[in-house]
């Protein structure tokens, strides 16, 4: 039934359906590619590609991909598909907006990191209403959904839903307020076991897991205002907490280049963000921030003594700070194209209770898009 | 930690009431105030999306980047969250095609189309991502690898 209202709707276009594409070329050097001690400097270079298509002015069906080529370590090189949609069908007039968006894409790695090949499933609703010309609400739910090829220990499932406000307070200020719950289904080693299970190549982590729900809160107040006529700038604070993380034990991915549980944390963080106009013909954007994080533990394959289960679990808390500069030089081509040239430099520091993850990075990165 | 986070909040409401708004600059205050709309930053760059897009990116004579970074396609839509009645613009706005209408649209639930502090990948701060877009998460990706 869904399928056949799709076809329709792609097949049975209005006299403005139209397609938009996007191509980028980005090249960049890293003297930090892992964010660990390590210190691995590397180059890569990344083209994307993407098309959009409106059959109709409240749909858009999407399409896109990008290909990364890294000079050290080949291996590390990608390529990623995506398909999606976003649907967002009531009017301008109308007080209540509502959206309906979802996507699949999928990021495959050279065979020697193909146990990081993984599917991603996403889809969101969200409804939003006008109180007032200065007052609006929104309410929106997510499911998410990766799935990795080669072992269910990084897989997630995710259900999150959010609501926030946005209030214009002292003529130009604007302050949005928003709260989320989520919960996620993992995979985590079950800490009842006395011992790791041994299968025919040495421990199987993997016979160890069990299945396990995570649960997390969050609040995010944020203040964005003029500073001017050519500037903007926000600043946004989070508070994220798990309810029931004190049991959680995920297998080895904390120190994984391409680990799943990388940006599942809870803690706080503060950003401050600046975008001007200025300087004639250029968009500048800056930031600063700083967060304040607790990773899951982590079990990780290699060098332990996994018979003692006391040493089972590494656990990791963080203060990071960042800084980013970023110039755009937007083109106007053709009628309606845009060519839009970029440098960006970034700039991390992290003091780490896990000695591997006491580093500084930076890098910088220069591309150029064409939308038309 | 409390400590930065007051500090920089002081410092930042204190540059932005010492600055004057944009548009104020020897303009006529009286008529202003009778034809400006609300102010209303919901994509939260810090700029008015009831203004028209010349107004706000004055580096291209095009309207401002959706929450993609594609241009929307007309300079007479209102682009705030929902349609707040600007008295300087056309309320119902023609586009030419399809593509400009959704930009239009899209803009107007930027705040629906992403939230804040979920389980996502981490990657919402940094270079690539408009100022807007949540900035909390503190996650960067190098080519197509994201930490």
């Amino acid at each position: 039934m869904v399928a056949a209202v799709m076809m329709m709707i792609v097949f049975s276009p209005n006299a403005r359906a139209d397609v938009r594409f996007e191509f980028g070329l980005n090249g960049g050097y890293t003297n930090n590619l892992f964010f660990d001690s390590s210190d691995v400097l590397d180059r890569h270079t990344t083209g994307t590609a993407a098309v959009k298509y409106y059959p109709l002015s409240w749909m858009e069906l999407n399409l896109s991909g990008h290909h990364s080529v890294y000079g050290e370590i080949p291996d590390l090189s990608s390529r990623m598909g995506k398909i999606g949609f976003v649907a967002i069908p009531l009017g301008q007039d109308s007080k209540l907006a509502v959206s309906l968006s979802g996507s699949y894409d999928g990021t495959r790695y050279h065979e020697n990191l193909g146990s990081f090949n993984n599917n991603n499933f996403n889809t969101r609703l969200a409804l939003g209403y006008r109180f007032r010309p200065s007052l609006a609400g929104r309410f929106g739910g997510t499911i998410q959904t990766t799935s990795y090829l080669a072992s269910e220990s990084g897989d997630k499932r995710s259900a999150e839903v959010f609501a926030g406000l946005n209030a214009t307070v002292l003529r130009n200020n604007s302050f949005d307020l928003e709260f989320g719950y989520g919960v996620a289904d993992y995979q985590t080693i079950d800490r009842s076991l006395k011992s790791l299970p041994v299968g025919p190549n040495g421990w199987d982590f993997d016979a160890a897991l069990r299945s396990a729900t995570l649960r997390s809160i969050y609040v995010s107040p944020r203040l964005s205002r003029p500073l001017g006529s050519k500037t903007g700038m926000n600043l946004t604070l989070l508070y994220r907490n798990f309810q029931n993380a004190d049991s959680a034990l995920v297998l080895g991915s904390s120190t994984g280049l391409l680990s799943p549980w990388s940006s599942v944390w809870e803690g706080k963080s503060v950003t401050l963000t600046v975008k001007t106009y200025l300087i004639k013909t250029l968009t500048v954007s800056t930031g600063v921030g700083y967060w304040s994080k607790a990773y899951l533990q982590t079990l990780e394959p290699g060098g332990n003594d996994y018979r003692s289960r006391s040493k089972w679990g590494t656990g990791r808390e963080d203060i990071q700070k960042r800084v980013y500069l970023q110039v755009l030089r937007p083109i106007t081509v053709w009628r309606d194209g845009l060519l839009q040239p970029k440098i960006q430099i970034d700039y991390t520091h992290n003091n780490s209770t896990n000695e591997l993850f006491n580093f500084s990075g930076f890098s910088i990165d220069t591309g150029v898009s064409l939308q038309f | 930690m409390r400590k930065l986070i007051s500090v920089v909040g002081i410092l930042a409401l204190f540059i932005g009431f010492v600055l004057p708004h944009g548009s104020s600059l020897g303009a006529d205050k009286a008529t202003e105030k009778a034809e400006k709309p609300t102010f209303v930053d919901l994509d939260g760059d810090g700029f008015d999306d009831s203004a028209t897009p010349g107004e706000q990116n004055p580096t291209i004579d095009k309207p401002k980047s959706d929450a993609t970074g594609k241009l929307a396609d007309t300079t007479t839509a209102i682009t705030g969250f929902f349609d707040f009645g600007s008295t300087l613009t056309p309320k119902n706005p023609l586009f030419l095609n399809n593509s400009s209408a959704f930009a239009s649209a899209k803009q107007r639930m930027v705040c629906g189309l992403q939230n804040r502090g979920g389980f996502g990948s981490g990657s919402d701060f940094g270079a690539g991502n408009d100022i807007g877009s949540g900035a909390v998460i503190g996650g960067v990706c190098v080519g197509g690898v994201c930490h």
